[in-house]
């Protein structure tokens, strides 16, 4: 990651935008990233000053001054130092010192403080060269580590990541991000919002035209505009990235001054990419009820949302071709008994939607853990998933048009009543 | 109700008796379906529901009462106690301003075996959290905890830096009843204030020597820790409690060629400065300096022929022969060196062969020399910043300044370092400067503080 002095931006309206490179410019910005990457591989086994001092000699015009110093960023970030591990600095250091402590403290009045002499006595104890003495005394710092591996990418892999870090780098500075996202697949929704879960970030989702709105921030957003969540934010980028589109706007508190600026982008995967296919399992459940003269499925394109409580990204949905009425489905497979008991939870306090988790036997969880629902049932399935078995918990989710429910769930459930 | 710690925050679930409110401690947050407020905000709260009379369940609050007091009892001093005394009447929430060397920190350990609640103590730097731990481990005879320079482990004591606290405090903020903040004019910074906004203990202490700020923020120490509750200056502790002292400026020539090349990189400078119409003395000087001596090449060159002079004027070779005096005059003293910069403290300590602490010194080395120090087999330190604030060395008496900032606070807190009283010490402040450099318009902005005889 880079610093947000390090970007090179436009502020327009209250507007900052990153700029983008003319043609030349990309063409320099490739001239650039080739001597960097060029120069750190010719210094194997230098210190890390020298290779610093190596890449300050690269020319640029006070215009490109930002992108060279970032690409170095992050051409140095990605290659491997290490610090001489046959010499014991700090052991060197403390001989030295107290050796020639105790010189000072003996001189005679009048005469001076004769410092070879010292680098000598301790030299000669330890059996280096004064030479090495001196060259051994600060060798642990960070400035005296060797360079043992240069990035492992070319040019245009360091302009990629150049790209990525900009963006990041903004992103630091923001108090508040709003997410205008589409994804084909319910895995790249649930990807993001396990990250969103993950960093601790808490959002509002609200379903639009395309896809879902999602305004994110902290917990502690709600008093202050901070930019404590910047760095999670920075860090969902790539999260954000993996979904099939994303408009993305920050709020922003920009430089020194903490101006309050807006950023806007819009990314995810390329425009001509193929839709991400579903999972295996979702596919095999695709392909059997095809046929289905009962059910029809299709991928589904709900987000669950039970705010202060949790959300599920349903995989498919079920229409019943008799009645019209929809059951969703998620299948949990064998993710983790945390993932099911939050799910039940989701039943218990308040989720309406009608669905079917499926689950993975190896989890050991009973199906009659939601007996009591009338709008959601476990199927919990031993192997691989089993497309009949499926249909018997749809159908005893659905209404029949008499308005009586139907198989053993609606048995129970006019029991209990 | 239900109160719950939520990442540096409360979360409040449970419906209120009508006409009961939280405001305007806490606020509905429809993102989770709950009322919240700061971690700050926790004693207000519970003071709050208490006086209404709301039954309330308490899952926020996760420290505990200390197993074991003072193991060591010492008799405060007078000023300690009426500092002690003064927090205690502000319900256990104030800022303490003692000077440097009063002995800030024994009422911290004061307050913490008042109240008897897990302590966190916030400071500034590695070198103050080893300070600390060494101080509350002897005190208390207990194992302490410490967060930062690697470590993670939380105690019912604990010390941490405030780079740390801000990072960690939305976990560990609701584990400590009581939270000392080091050196707390660092606290009201935009970056630091959330540290003390996501902790919920009830009580906070703040100690400085120095709480004015440059950015007036000092007023936000009230909500953040709480009312200024004790005040002492420097002059009114001096002599029964601080060592007597004297600070010498020593004024030194440039080498003919140092001045050669002094006065044409500073000439470069200047024309830059001069051809934009910048007014370095204004209070946008300096960014927009910054600012235009990026766009151009002659901007870069007036950039690098800025560093370059007041490179050859922080670190004359001339300082550095006065350097050699002075530690001769002195062998039988204990001398700090501080420099504005990393590269001139490594430079003094390999031309010297003195030890060095920086923030690249690991906390084992550093401990190291600072007892060999204590035992005088070092008799000096070269450092740039780090031994600025707090640390405690009561043997030095000679404190060698070659080069450092116009800040009054680092100039003061310097000096602090070799005025904690021992036997009929006496202190020496030595500040080399540059004659005929911009050094010496510096060196006249940090002295303008009482103990250096300015305003």
């Amino acid at each position: 990651m880079i610093s947000p002095d390090l970007v090179r931006v436009r502020k327009k309206n209250g507007v900052l935008s990153l700029m983008k490179l003319t043609p030349d410019a990309r063409q320099r910005a490739f001239e650039l990233a080739t001597q960097i990457l060029s120069v750190i591989s010719s210094q194997l086994n230098q210190t890390r000053s020298d290779v610093e001092e190596a890449l300050a000699a690269l020319e640029s015009s006070p215009q490109e001054k930002k992108l060279l110093l970032a690409l170095k960023k992050l051409a140095l970030d990605d290659s491997a130092f290490e610090s001489n591990p046959e010499l014991d600095a700090p052991t060197l250091r403390r001989a030295v010192f107290l050796r020639a402590a105790a010189r000072r403290i003996d001189l005679p009045v009048g005469a001076d403080f004769d410092r070879e002499a010292v680098i000598g006595e301790v030299a000669a104890e330890l059996g280096l060269s004064p030479a090495a003495v001196e060259s051994g005394l600060y060798a642990d710092l960070r400035s005296a580590e060797r360079l043992l591996k240069a990035p492992y990418y070319d040019a245009p892999g360091l302009l990629a990541r150049h790209e990525r870090a900009e963006v990041q780098a903004v992103l630091l500075c923001s108090v508040r991000v709003v997410a205008e996202v589409r994804c084909a697949n319910a895995d790249q929704y649930r990807q993001l919002f396990q990250k969103l879960k993950f960093r601790q970030l808490l959002f509002q989702l609200s379903a639009n035209e395309h896809g879902y709105r999602i305004e994110i921030d902290g917990p502690y957003s709600l008093f202050e505009s901070v930019t404590k969540y910047g760095l999670e934010l920075a860090l969902l980028l790539p999260a954000l990235e993996a979904c099939d589109s994303v408009k993305l706007s920050a709020d922003l508190r920009w430089g020194k001054k903490r101006e309050k600026l807006r950023f806007e982008l819009e990314l995810g995967r390329a425009e001509a990419a193929e839709p991400l296919p579903p999972r295996d399992e979702i596919q095999v459940l695709l392909s059997a009820f095809g046929t289905n003269p009962s059910w029809r499925p299709e991928l589904a394109q709900t987000i669950l949302d039970l705010p202060g409580v949790g959300l599920c990204v349903p995989d498919l949905c079920f229409t019943n071709q008799h009645t019209g009425e929809r059951v969703l489905c998620e299948v949990l497979g064998f993710w983790s008994r945390d993932a099911v008991w939050r799910r039940v939870e989701l039943v218990e306090k308040g989720l309406t939607d009608k669905i079917v988790f499926a689950v993975s036997a190896r989890l050991r969880v009973s199906e009659e853990v939601l007996d009591g629902s009338e709008s959601a049932a476990l199927y919990v399935y031993k192997g691989a998933l089993n497309p009949k078995a499926l249909e018997r918990k749809l159908d005893e989710l659905v209404v029949e048009t008499n308005g009586q429910r139907r198989g053993a769930r609606a048995k129970k459930a006019r029991g209990r009543g | 109700m239900k109160l719950r710690f939520a990442a540096g925050t409360l979360e409040l679930r449970g419906t209120l008796p009508e006409g009961v409110t939280l405001a305007p401690h806490a606020t509905w947050d429809a993102r989770s379906r709950c009322f919240r407020a700061p971690g700050v905000a926790y004693a207000e709260i519970v003071r709050t529901l208490h006086r209404v009379g709301v039954a309330y369940e308490d899952e926020a609050r996760a420290y505990v009462e200390l197993e074991r007091g003072l193991s060591v009892q010492r008799e405060p001093r007078p000023f300690q106690a009426e500092a002690l005394a003064a927090w205690r009447d502000a319900k256990g929430r104030g800022v303490v301003v003692l000077p440097t060397g009063a002995g800030k920190s024994h009422v911290a350990v004061l307050a913490i075996a008042d109240k008897m609640r897990s302590a966190l103590v916030v400071a500034p730097t590695l070198d103050l959290v080893r300070q600390w731990y060494d101080l509350l481990r002897t005190s208390f005879a207990t194992e302490v905890g410490i967060v930062g320079g690697g470590s993670y482990e939380i105690l019912p004591l604990t010390v941490t830096t405030y780079d740390s606290a801000c990072l960690h405090m939305d976990h560990f903020g609701a584990r400590f009843g009581l939270v000392v903040f080091d050196e707390c004019h660092h606290l009201p910074g935009p970056s630091y204030a959330l540290a003390a906004e996501l902790c919920l203990a009830p009580f906070r202490l703040g100690l400085t020597a120095t709480p004015e700020r440059s950015d007036g923020h000092e007023q936000r120490l009230d909500h953040l820790i709480g009312p200024l509750v004790y005040r002492k200056d420097i002059v009114e502790l001096t002599g029964p409690y601080l060592a007597e002292y004297e600070t010498v400026r020593v004024e030194v020539d440039l080498s003919p060629e140092e001045r050669s090349e002094y006065d044409a990189e500073r000439g470069i400078y200047l024309d830059f400065v001069r051809s934009q119409g910048i007014r370095m003395g204004s209070a946008r000087g300096w960014n927009d300096f910054i600012m235009r001596s990026a766009r151009t090449a002659a901007g870069q060159r007036a950039m690098r022929a800025y560093r370059r002079q007041r490179e050859l004027s922080l670190g004359a070779q001339a300082k550095l022969d006065y350097i050699d005096r002075l530690l001769d005059a002195h062998r039988e003293e204990k001398v700090l060196i501080f420099t504005q910069d990393n590269a001139t403290a490594y430079g003094i300590s390999r031309r010297f062969l003195i030890p060095i602490i920086t923030h690249q010194t690991k906390i084992k080395e550093r401990s190291e020399i600072l007892e060999r120090f204590a035992g005088g087999s070092y008799r000096a330190i070269a450092t740039s910043k780090v031994l600025n604030e707090g640390v405690d060395v009561p043997d030095a008496s000679v404190a060698i300044v070659i080069s450092g900032s116009g800040s009054v606070r680092e100039h003061v807190q310097r000096l602090g370092r070799i005025l904690r009283r021992k036997g009929d010490k006496f202190a020496t402040l030595y500040e080399l400067v540059s004659r005929k450099t911009g050094e010496v318009f510096t060196s006249e902005r940090r002295r303008e503080h009482a103990a250096y005889g300015g305003s």
